[in-house]
């Protein structure tokens, strides 16, 4: 034996065994991990912290009186808080109804075209809310398509129903997939236990599906409830013009109309941020208490329940609804897009392209468009790198500074865009770090704000990879880096893909903190839009969003289509 | 080459998982640790492979010293020129059946071709010449098991080590892979250390087998010893059936109830137990250690039958196996117990 023996070589090092000491020892993974964490922790910390402070300062002094006027003040504290919980609520019941409903026909019915249904559940998603807002606007407003073509206002143009109407189609998406995907991996010899036992598909249904499903159900109900706490373009765009604010709207004016009271907005972003990061606790306890989905393995997925005489109509209506709100808020928004002016009506004669071309030859697109595509990829780079670092330190090597960094990452995506906005701008708009008109600030913003998405993408993957196969390459002779390049990166390959492409896709739609940290010159698509749509300029606003939805569409398709070929893979 | 553990120990905060073990593994030779879950083998074994550190102790592959946590001494996994088999394979999902055996060959700096020929020569001493291009999500469970032992030996490593790989196979395939494993490690005479916790896989690939328990070896020997000749009650019971009488010894012979036992082999004074395997028990009409009982059951197992006798006077219930082709019986019958085969132990700890 003993024709290909390398010389054992011992070292004078005793720590830990195996991956952790390989790692440990040398090559590229401490100090990008060191630079990226690092950077990553401080970016995060650092203006929450700022943040605070500045809810407890008034020039250079300590006082509280931020907190009094904010408590003093109903226009301040009360009013819009009740409004943001009021309308939350209200859109976190509709949407789950609507999710949980729309699921079970799509997974446990004879529904026609039932396996088409998540995509058009997830477009409104896609497509940002302060689209949807403006699309409603010049849908049912005075001027709008509905009344010039219809000469009907079925519906109001402004005010807490359209917001509320707004959010449940934006937001629909996460009960349905809760809700769809549990059912979908439900072991199906629960429910045929029961029906052995002598219950009927009705009660069966009700005692034990629907108990089994509850957790999934709140789950979706209370991301529902955060996301709608933390929406701010909906509504600015529909609600504050009707006189009512919202938390978020209230904080964008305290910070950016003059008399700024930067004070008071930090006041209430705690506030925000504080209800938030709770709900998502919440939500998150709720799911580590037990699911009682488990995946059996069995491809069977429980019974399809025969609408018979309902199928039809209950076709219709679902059917209706789901083009209603996956189509024409993006029909709308092309119509407009091609309109000559806004309030002279659809006809031909009022149709042009001459928003495009004035745009494609305008140094302002260009501008935003390059902004957008390099913010978005740089962010996406950074997330992604980290995403990997901080998987890596929290899953493999079980470190502290990893298992931080995936908390930090995950209460930044909890958090409220406008309240990292805020933040950054307190903490990077003077000495002793000055970013404020420069590209980096938004980089860094999207960079935090977004990681999470990444982080959590491929933890979970690294999760389900043996440690076995990395135990295996350096058993082969590969050892430290060449074992985290030859198997380890390209085993996670798909997550940071997919990794990668929501935060691009994200941060390509940003706007709450973007209207907060961007600056002239900085301007992206989103921000350019919303701009336009603030001003009552819907029709260039459009042509910009437009652009924007299109990048963002294209985005979520791949990000499908990927993980549906990587599934099928684990499947063959 | 040797390989050689010193008083090895290792402990999770104050939970120790092996203790002061000491063993040698001859050159060429495959030695299995088996034992129950947790017993300590896997850690032992993972230790071997420098992918966890002892806490004390001293590990030498012949001449060279790879772990000594006293001395500082540490040679990392990838220095140590191994060979391994994992119980989940760990075959790399994203290389082909023949890039997962020349990897490990490719980083040694092997030109291409060179390291192209020894994966396949490495794929065709397990009987999958053909399969090289394949992925492993391609392959059945039973032919990733021979990939894995591919990649294992294509390095031409000095050691090789085996973690439960046979424990995700049927039966059938489980049977065959034994032998393929036993007939590949002969051929290529590398020293191999084999864990598992499945008795019948101990005794088809082993010369020698270490039975732990709790972090301790506990006997060490061919699978002929530990099976005829367990040390005690434990070793007795993890090697096929067992029954155990207890008694008093005196004068050669051991005392149950009223009743005493010839025993031919030397017995110590005091209280003692014996061991006699189903296949020595004889139905008999005469003879020594003669004994009558009642057939409370009769198992038929194909090749054999195994009954369960209680015996009163000796206030037990034997378990008895003959071969099927002799007739099955009920009812009352007489039991011989040749003194012979009756094996003394010592105490479990």
């Amino acid at each position: 034996m003993a024709r290909h023996v390398r010389p054992l070589t011992p070292r004078g090092t005793a720590g830990a065994g195996g991956l952790r000491a390989a790692l440990g020892r040398q090559g590229w993974f401490a100090p990008a991990a060191l630079v990226l964490g690092g950077g990553f922790l401080f970016l995060s910390l650092y203006p929450y912290a700022r943040l605070v402070l500045a809810s407890l300062r008034d020039g250079g002094a300590f006082t509280l009186a931020h907190y009094l006027n904010v408590a003093r003040h109903d226009y301040l504290l009360s009013t819009p808080l009740l409004h943001s919980l009021v309308v939350s609520a209200a859109t976190a019941v509709l949407s789950t109804a609507l999710g949980t409903l729309l699921a079970w026909l799509a997974v446990r019915t004879d529904l026609a075209g039932r396996h088409a249904m998540t995509a058009f559940v997830a477009i409104p998603h896609i497509v940002p809310s302060f689209q949807l807002a403006s699309s409603w606007i010049v849908l049912f407003g005075d001027a709008g398509i509905v009344k010039s073509v219809t000469g009907l206002t079925p519906f109001p143009a402004y005010g807490v129903a359209p917001l509320v109407a707004v959010q449940t189609i934006h937001l629909t998406v996460f009960s349905y997939l809760n809700v769809a995907g549990a059912l979908g991996s439900l072991d199906p010899s629960l429910e045929e236990a029961a029906r052995a036992g002598g219950l009927n598909a009705r009660q069966v249904l009700r005692r034990v599906t629907f108990p089994l499903m509850l957790p999934s159900i709140l789950s979706g109900m209370l991301l529902a409830f955060a996301y709608s706490m933390a929406e701010f373009g909906a509504p600015i765009l529909l609600a504050a013009p009707a006189g009512f604010g919202t938390l978020t709207t209230q904080i964008y004016e305290l910070s950016t109309a003059p008399p700024l009271q930067f004070g008071e907005a930090a006041v209430l972003s705690l506030l925000l941020g504080v209800l938030a990061l709770a709900v998502m606790a919440i939500n998150l306890r709720l799911l580590a208490r037990g699911s009682f989905v488990t995946v059996s393995g069995k491809s069977s997925s429980g019974e399809i329940t025969r609408l018979r005489g309902l199928r039809a109509p209950l076709a219709a209506l679902a059917w209706i609804w789901l083009t209603a709100t996956a189509l024409a808020p993006l029909a709308a928004l092309v119509l407009i897009s091609l309109l000559g002016s806004w309030g002279r009506g659809f006809g031909p004669g009022n149709l042009t392209l001459a928003h495009y071309s004035t745009m494609l030859a305008s140094h302002t697109l260009t501008n935003a468009l390059w902004n957008s595509l390099a913010l978005a990829l740089g962010a996406a780079a950074l997330a992604a790198a980290t995403g990997f670092i901080a998987a890596y330190g929290a899953v493999r090597l079980k470190t502290a500074w990893g298992a931080w960094l995936d908390r930090m990452s995950f209460v930044n995506f909890a958090t409220p865009g406008l309240v990292v906005g805020i933040a950054f701008v307190l903490a990077f708009s003077g000495p002793p770090v000055n970013l404020f008109g420069t590209y980096w600030i938004l980089l860094f913003g999207y960079f935090v704000r977004f990681a999470g998405l990444a982080v959590r993408g491929v933890s979970a993957n690294l999760r389900q990879l043996s440690s076995e196969l990395e135990e295996a390459g350096l058993v082969c002779g590969l050892g430290r880096s060449r074992v985290l390049a030859r198997i380890t990166l390209p085993l996670l390959r798909e997550s940071l893909a997919a990794g990668f492409l929501l935060v691009f896709v994200n941060a390509i739609k940003e706007v709450s903190m973007t209207s907060l940290v961007a600056s002239q010159g900085t301007e992206t698509l989103a921000y350019e839009a919303f701009l336009r749509y603030s001003d009552g300029d819907y029709t260039v606003g459009s042509a910009y969003s437009v652009l924007m939805v299109t990048i963002a569409l294209v985005g979520s398709l791949i990000i499908a289509r990927r993980s549906r070929l990587a599934s099928g893979e684990l499947s063959s | 080459m040797k390989i050689v553990l010193e008083a090895v120990s290792k402990s999770y905060g104050a939970t120790p998982a092996v203790r002061s073990l000491d063993l040698g593994v001859e050159s060429g030779e495959l030695f299995t640790l088996i034992g129950p879950s947790g017993c300590g083998k896997t850690t032992t074994l993972r230790m071997v492979a420098g992918l966890i550190e002892p806490s004390a102790g001293r590990i030498r592959f012949g001449e060279q010293l790879v772990a000594d946590p006293v001395a500082g001494v540490t040679v990392p996994t990838e220095r140590r020129n191994l060979g391994m088999v994992f119980q989940s394979y760990a075959l790399w999902p994203h290389l082909s059946v023949r890039r997962n055996c020349s990897l490990g060959l490719e980083v040694r700096r092997l030109p291409a071709g060179q390291a192209r020929a020894r994966a396949d020569e490495a794929l065709a001493m397990v009987g999958l010449a053909g399969m090289a291009e394949r992925y492993p999500h391609q392959l059945s469970g039973g032919q990733q098991q021979r990939v894995a032992l591919a990649r294992a030996i294509a390095l031409r490593p000095q050691v090789l080590l085996f973690d439960e790989p046979l424990s995700n196979l049927d039966a059938a395939l489980h049977e065959q892979m034994c032998a393929e494993i036993r007939s590949v490690q002969r051929r290529l005479g590398i020293t191999t250390v084999y864990v598992t916790h499945n008795q019948a896989e101990a005794m088809m690939v082993s010369d020698r087998i270490g039975v732990m328990r709790d972090g301790r070896l506990l006997q060490v020997g061919t699978p002929e010893e530990v099976y005829v000749h367990p040390r005690d009650e434990f070793v007795a019971a993890f090697f096929g059936k067992a029954n155990v009488l207890r008694g008093e010894a005196a004068g050669g012979k051991l005392r149950i109830a009223q009743r005493t036992l010839a025993v031919s082999a030397p017995l110590a004074p005091g209280v003692a137990a014996l061991l006699i395997r189903p296949e020595a028990v004889a139905f008999a009409q005469s003879g020594e250690n003669l004994f009558e009982g009642n057939i409370l059951h009769a198992s038929f197992l194909g090749g054999h039958v195994e009954y369960e006798v209680r015996i009163e006077v000796l206030d037990t219930t034997l378990r008895v196996q003959t071969l099927s082709s002799e007739p099955l019986r009920s009812g009352r019958a007489s039991l011989r117990l040749p003194p012979e085969r009756l094996v003394p132990l010592g105490r479990a700890d």
